[in-house]
């Protein structure tokens, strides 16, 4: 795990922490989430913590899908006009569900917004855009010593594991609450 | 890739399902939501056709319990099958942790269990992992069936790579559990957390 990794939780905290969130806003489940769907800042306004995994899934599985189907349609790779970011939207006119992107250095992260009952979509879309590029600013500031994304998995040091040997006894103690 | 969260203490894992159309990858994790105490397991996500076969992946979020203070988060994922779903496929290996592969025993399945597993290699190998260093099993499902390959030759043909291998029937869950924890403990000890 490198310490970029180690300080990315905790500079999700602060932002959202200081960052004034719209209550009408609040009002509503919007999701901080990594491309692979895991939830990294959610606003509790969904109780069940199992039930919010399955909508990280759900998020960042619709988002890859929709970003696979961009790629067919045709673009003049040299006009900057079209690196415009995307954005997703499922939506009736009074709720849906919303997904932008915000860039930290190369790695996308995404803000999912699940509303209903909304007189003005267009508005609370609006904020979750600002609340995008606000994250993408105040990240980029506070790892900007460490602005490359761990990829690599391999060539690491045994010294580098988290855990170092698990016995079968540990395991069964890591499934023993499964009550299965 | 997994992520470790030091200031919760918890570890959030991904493990795949891969393999044939028709194999019981779906069925594993069905077993798996089936027989988990509702606190540990989350709804189960499936994303099929009109005819239950699986369109874009299955997902179970379950929770296991602490290793050395770490609350310890599996997300299982099953992908579909069918030879034309490899777009599906490549997407939701994205991030991987762990691979159980669950070949079909059955004998005219071989051909099939062999594209499977060269479709894994080719995606893996395109995400910049390789197939002998990432967490993986093999599961030779259906030995209750009567016309299935032997598990020598099943080993023979698809495990190049020596990794762990169980018997399974998934359907009355058999190996299930055997091929998760095992699964659970490769990836629980590839997690990268020297702190530097």
């Amino acid at each position: 795990m490198s310490k970029r990794q180690n300080l990315i939780p905790k500079y999700i905290e602060q932002f959202f922490k200081s960052c004034e969130i719209d209550e009408k806003l609040n009002r509503y489940s919007f999701f901080l989430i990594r491309n692979d769907g895991v939830i990294l800042y959610h606003n509790e306004n969904i109780k069940n913590s199992l039930s919010k995994s399955s909508i990280g899934a759900l998020l960042g599985g619709v988002w890859q899908a929709a970003k696979a189907l961009s790629s067919f349609i045709p673009r003049d790779s040299t006009d900057p006009s079209l690196d415009e970011g995307y954005r997703l939207s499922f939506d009736t006119t009074s709720q849906g569900v919303y997904i932008v992107p915000a860039k930290v250095f190369s790695e996308e992260f995404y803000l999912g917004l699940i509303y209903f009952d909304e007189v003005n979509p267009g508005q609370i879309k609006n904020k979750i855009r600002g609340i995008a590029l606000g994250f993408s600013e105040y990240m980029e500031h506070e790892l900007k010593n460490y602005p490359v994304a761990e990829t690599a998995t391999k060539n690491k040091k045994n010294t580098d594991y988290l855990f170092n040997d698990i016995s079968d006894v540990e395991m069964d103690q890591v499934f023993a609450t499964l009550r299965i | 890739m997994s992520f470790v969260n030091y200031v919760t203490k918890e570890v959030n894992c991904k493990i795949v399902y891969y393999g044939p159309g028709l194999g019981g990858k779906t069925t594993n994790i069905q077993y798996v939501y089936q027989k988990t105490s509702g606190g540990n397991k989350g709804n189960m996500i499936t994303l099929n056709s009109e005819n239950e076969r699986t369109l874009f992946f299955d997902f179970l979020p379950l929770d296991l319990g602490e290793i050395r203070g770490f609350k310890t988060r599996f997300h299982l994922y099953t992908v579909p099958g069918q030879v034309f779903y490899e777009a599906s496929r490549k997407l939701i290996l994205r991030g991987v942790d762990g691979i159980v592969f669950v070949a079909d025993s059955q004998v005219e399945r071989m051909e099939a269990n062999l594209e499977s597993l060269k479709s894994l290699e080719k995606n893996l190998r395109e995400q910049g992992y390789e197939m002998d260093k990432i967490p993986l099993v093999f599961q030779w499902n259906k030995r209750d069936l009567s016309n299935t390959t032997s598990v020598q030759d099943l080993h023979d043909a698809l495990n190049k790579i020596n990794a762990q291998e169980f018997e399974g029937v998934a359907v009355k869950g058999n190996g299930v559990f055997e091929t998760l924890k095992v699964i659970s403990k490769l990836v629980l000890m590839n997690l990268k957390g020297g702190l530097d």
